[in-house]
């Protein structure tokens, strides 16, 4: 069963959505690092990454595609990678350009941080962006994430050198946005 | 030495606080020399083995990673500071690097201190981004521009 929001569903992903994770990944708005470069991804290349994802019980990475709920249209990928198991992990998120301004990006990423704190038990979720993207520190910060450190002339794109921007959010903070939820795990180790 | 005490959680391996047996330790030694985008050396005095370090350049040659473990029965001779420097020589000399930068665990005062010896600063801190003694402890990326290691060598 999918991951459902208000505004937008997070599923697995299948086979035909390579087309649009290969337009996702050249197109220099969408994606946030220089390190993609260059824009000339091939459909094969994506297809391929899908197939070799093998079954497992214990993965240390989770990929969703988001689709607009209001017409089952599949508007791009959020996911998790990195997860040492009820301790952290990495997300990162991608949405055509179509559908940005919506909110949906918020509910995408506000789904995600529920499974990996809520189901996942994780400590802390963390993000990498850059000083170039204020769009995603802004909706980061939306979000309850809060910047961890900023590393100067770490990135280079769009011919500018930029800072690394490290994003962090743990456990309390997630559960203090949620006073619906209860938090029965808390921090194992105690406060000390 | 990858086993002393002191060394646990500041090894600057994948799996930091688990004990290693000698086979794991090979492994990962082997896993060194295969490394593409880094510099692995050892630190060697009169021919004794006193440490590890990295210049890791894989995500980014603007950007690269730099490492460095001294053995504890070796620290505090002065071998940890001109091993630095001759790593930080290399990542800004060898390589088009704007930055270089390191991630100390928050509980280890000496290497902070070290890192600021060196002209490293502090950048931020990632929260619980490992476990130590009990407790989920935070990171301090630390860097330097390679402006201010121009600096640093003009004194």
């Amino acid at each position: 069963m999918p991951i459902e929001g208000t505004l937008v569903t997070l599923r697995e992903e299948r086979e035909g959505d390579a087309e649009l994770l290969t337009a996702l990944r050249n197109d220099l708005d969408t994606q946030a690092w220089s390190k993609t470069l260059p824009p000339d991804y091939t459909v094969p290349m994506l297809r391929k990454r899908y197939e070799a994802r093998e079954f497992s019980y214990d993965p240390l990475e989770g990929r969703f595609i988001v689709e607009e709920r209001s017409t089952g249209t599949a508007i791009g990928y959020v996911g998790y990678n990195g997860l040492q198991r009820r301790h952290s992990a990495g997300i990162g998120v991608m949405l055509s350009k179509s559908a940005w301004g919506k909110g949906y990006a918020e509910e995408a990423n506000e789904l995600l941080l529920t499974l990996l704190f809520v189901e996942l038990g994780v400590q802390a979720v963390h993000l990498w962006t850059h000083s170039g993207n204020p769009r995603a520190i802004g909706l980061a910060e939306k979000v309850g994430f809060k910047v961890a450190a900023k590393m100067r002339n770490a990135i280079y794109k769009n011919g500018k050198l930029l800072d690394n921007v490290v994003m962090d959010q743990i456990r309390e903070e997630f559960y203090a946005r949620h006073p619906e939820l209860q938090d029965q795990l808390g921090n194992p180790f105690g406060t000390g | 030495m990858m086993n002393h005490p002191a060394l646990r959680g500041r090894r600057y391996l994948d799996d930091e606080e688990r004990p290693l047996s000698t086979g794991d330790v090979e492994r990962h030694v082997e896993k060194l020399q295969d490394a593409k985008n880094a510099l692995q050396v050892k630190v060697v005095v009169d021919e004794e083995l006193v440490g590890y370090a990295t210049v890791d350049y894989g995500w980014d040659t603007l950007f690269p990673f730099v490492g460095l473990v001294i053995a504890p029965d070796h620290q505090r001779s002065g071998y940890g500071s001109e091993a630095a420097h001759l790593l930080i020589d290399w990542a800004f000399t060898q390589l088009p690097a704007t930055a270089i930068h390191s991630w100390i665990a928050d509980w280890n005062e000496a290497a902070l201190r070290f890192s600021e010896s060196l002209g490293f600063t502090s950048a931020g801190r990632v929260r619980r981004d490992s476990i130590h003694d009990g407790r989920f402890s935070d990171s301090i990326p630390v860097e330097m521009l390679r402006g201010e290691w121009e600096a640093t060598r003009a004194h």
